[in-house]
């Protein structure tokens, strides 16, 4: 034992160590003790106004940060922020939480305390199911190695990590941390590796037309640049998805466009699944990725990497990582030319959005408003619903300025995340589009964007209700929600010299609102944008069909 | 391995950098890396001449655009001259000629860049 080291500060230690420069959660009093550590640590505590937007925060924070961390207590709070936790384990985000739990000595002898469910084993036993790993740290002398076990697993395999402190446990003596081992990463077969590397560029060789599929296991995993370095050592054009979007610079020569099946554009759609050779790398066949599974791959001409395996046609190999596979592959192709292999459209540039006079506002006029007002110091994060619908649409020139939540699509999670967002990347300004009925759910967050100082552009798109719900089926009651004010929150939520608040309702009026976000770079910036008769965009519209279809099969 | 060389020369309040070899992922990061510098220097009117330039890939191509971006932000003109058929044929398959201010000789270029407004 060290005197020196507790368990507390050993946690703080190891998440300082991998990176973690800033806490997020909410306080309660089985770990105040370990706040108390926190508060007197480099790292930074961030206090959410409810865990669920804790964990929403931490997701944002993780998804360029490379992991985040929140810090709940016991059964409320545990309990309040799983549904961000599991959206970070379908994602494959790391997010680690820390549940400040009963005293050990308490849940020795059984007793009844406030905040417990049924048994003090519950929260665990949840956590396992939707984390890489789970500990409970009710022994001070075995906490330090399952901290180091759980943080590895975490981070290896890209998955939330849980770990349950008693306040008791918190101020006890431990070891003081030794190196940390970072995960074993998983390797490849070498032998498998090799074999499948060769065949695979045969088939780039010999293939007319290929193409690169770029998935969000790229996105997940941080291979971006090595993805890029392919593409430009191979010359192969590439198309992403709209979980992956932004994964590599979208004004790049060899960027064909968004893939999403039959919801593609046609010359995207055409080149994607007319290629000779599509490789596809980390990409995620999800309903929303495929526009509800309308792809058309033949499975012959289609090397699918990713999860560990790769798939040529109908055979596997097995035991091969991406970030292994794209490294072997790049020197074992031959280049081709850009003149031989580039995408089949050629780059169309935004748009000049000139608002014409007493127009009122559309759908459309407002994403093209958005689009032509994006820069490269924003990064867009989409909601689900119309948001997300009329995304592929933005022009994101360059990697890391784009954030969805694609595969998961828990409504409510933009905002939060944009204030985790703008702590991992402070020289950026988080953009966040979303409905009015998914900002109901998590509004409270703009008041810890003001707090912290968060200059974040917030454009509500103000369609009356659950726009979303109203398309995929038939409309009801259920979808109505309360009209707020909302462009009069920002100054109900705090300091009014920080924020700007405005409703537009007109061209003219947005153009002149987004000048002003454009121009206010150290303001919060929050726009309602109201849009008559429950306008959507063409994206949704589309969403909306094919789901009625669907229903009706 | 045809190392891209650069040549740096003033004239007339511009910079002037003639590229010579091939724009590929390697030359493209030394062109970067030359208009970065200049950029850094304050030197905002910029003329890249690749009269010097055989081939371009599109991680070249991608580095102009990189670059002109750069220039914009901070209110400078970048103008590229001297397309060899290869580099101006990919250039407008590319779509990119839209997003670059292209001349065709040096000396117009010069002219353009000091023309045109910071």
């Amino acid at each position: 034992m060290n005197e020196n080291y507790t368990v507390s500060r050993y946690l703080i230690s190891r998440l300082h160590h991998i990176g973690i420069k800033h806490l997020f959660g909410v306080p309660g009093d089985y770990n105040l003790d370990f706040l108390d550590e926190v508060l007197a640590s480099p790292i930074r505590w961030v206090g959410n106004c409810n865990e669920l937007n804790a964990g929403y925060a931490a997701d944002g924070y993780a998804r360029l940060n490379g992991v985040g961390a929140a810090v709940v207590t016991y059964g409320v709070g545990g309990l309040s922020i799983l549904n961000a936790v599991a959206g970070a384990f379908a994602e494959h985000v790391p997010v680690i939480i820390i549940n400040g739990a009963p005293p050990a000595r308490r849940r020795e002898s059984g007793a009844m305390v406030h905040h417990l469910v049924s048994n003090y084993y519950l929260q665990l036993d949840i956590y396992r199911k939707i984390t890489a790993d789970a500990a409970l740290l009710a022994d001070p002398k075995t906490a330090p190695d399952e901290i180091d076990r759980v943080i590895r697993n975490c981070l290896a395999l890209k998955l939330p990590g849980y770990l349950e402190l008693p306040a008791d446990i918190t101020r006890a003596p431990c070891r003081a941390p030794g190196e940390f081992l970072p995960a074993a990463s998983l390797t490849s077969n070498q032998e498998s590796l090799t074999e499948c590397v060769a065949e695979v560029a045969e088939m780039l060789n010999k293939a007319k037309n290929p193409v690169i599929l770029a998935g969000v296991e790229l996105l997940r995993f941080g291979l971006g640049k090595e993805t890029l370095s392919l593409v430009e050592t191979i010359e192969v054009p590439f198309a992403t998805m709209l979980s992956s979007k932004s994964v590599l610079p979208e004004l790049h020569p060899q960027f064909v466009g968004i893939y999403q099946g039959g919801w593609s554009k046609e010359l995207v759609r055409r080149q994607v699944e007319d290629s000779d050779c599509l490789l596809s790398l980390g990409a995620w066949m999800t309903d929303l990725d495929t526009g509800l599974f309308s792809i058309n791959l033949d499975a012959r001409r289609m090397i699918s990497v990713g999860n560990g395996q790769v798939r040529i046609g109908s055979h596997f190999y097995h035991e091969i990582q991406l970030r292994d596979f794209i490294r072997e592959l790049a020197p074992a192709v031959q280049p081709r030319s850009y003149q031989a292999s580039h995408p089949a459209g050629a780059y169309h540039p935004k748009q000049h959005f000139v608002p014409v006079p007493g127009c009122g506002l559309t759908a459309l006029r407002l994403y093209e408003c958005l689009n032509y007002h994006l820069d490269d110091q924003m990064i867009l994060i989409a909601e689900p619903g119309d948001a997300f619908c009329a995304a592929p649409e933005f022009n994101i020139e360059e990697a890391e300025n784009f954030i969805v939540q694609a595969y998961y699509c828990s409504i409510g999670f933009c905002t939060p995340a944009a204030l985790g967002i703008a702590l991992a990347r402070p020289g950026k300004r988080p953009f966040v589009l979303s409905g009015d009925g998914a900002f109901q759910m998590t509004a409270q967050e703009v008041s810890t964007l003001i707090r912290e100082r968060c200059p974040a552009v917030i454009v509500i798109i103000n369609n009356d209700g659950y726009l979303i719900e109203r398309k995929l089926h038939q409309d009801g009651a259920y979808n109505d929600i309360q009209m707020w004010h909302y462009a009069k929150l920002p100054a109900v939520f705090g300091d009014e010299s920080f924020v700007i608040g405005l409703r537009v309702t007109t061209e003219e009026e947005l153009e002149q609102a987004m000048r002003t976000a454009v121009s206010t770079k150290d303001k919060l910036v929050f726009i309602e944008a109201s849009l008559p008769n429950r306008d959507c965009s063409a994206g949704l519209d589309r969403v909306g069909q094919a789901f009625r279809q669907a229903q009706k099969k | 391995m045809n190392e891209v060389k650069i040549e740096h020369r003033n004239e007339r309040g511009v910079s002037v950098g003639r590229i010579a070899g091939r724009l590929d992922m390697q030359g493209a990061a030394v062109m970067e890396t030359y208009a970065q510098q200049r950029l850094s220097a304050g030197e905002l009117r910029l003329v890249l001449d690749l009269a010097g330039v055989d081939y371009i890939s599109s991680a070249g191509l991608r580095s102009l655009l990189v670059v002109a971006k750069k220039v914009q932000v901070l209110n400078g003109c970048l103008v590229v001259c001297g397309l060899m058929p290869m580099v101006l044929n990919v250039i407008n398959i590319s779509g990119f000629q839209q997003l670059l201010k292209i001349c065709v000789t040096a000396e117009e270029a010069v002219a353009a860049a000091a023309s045109l407004p910071e």
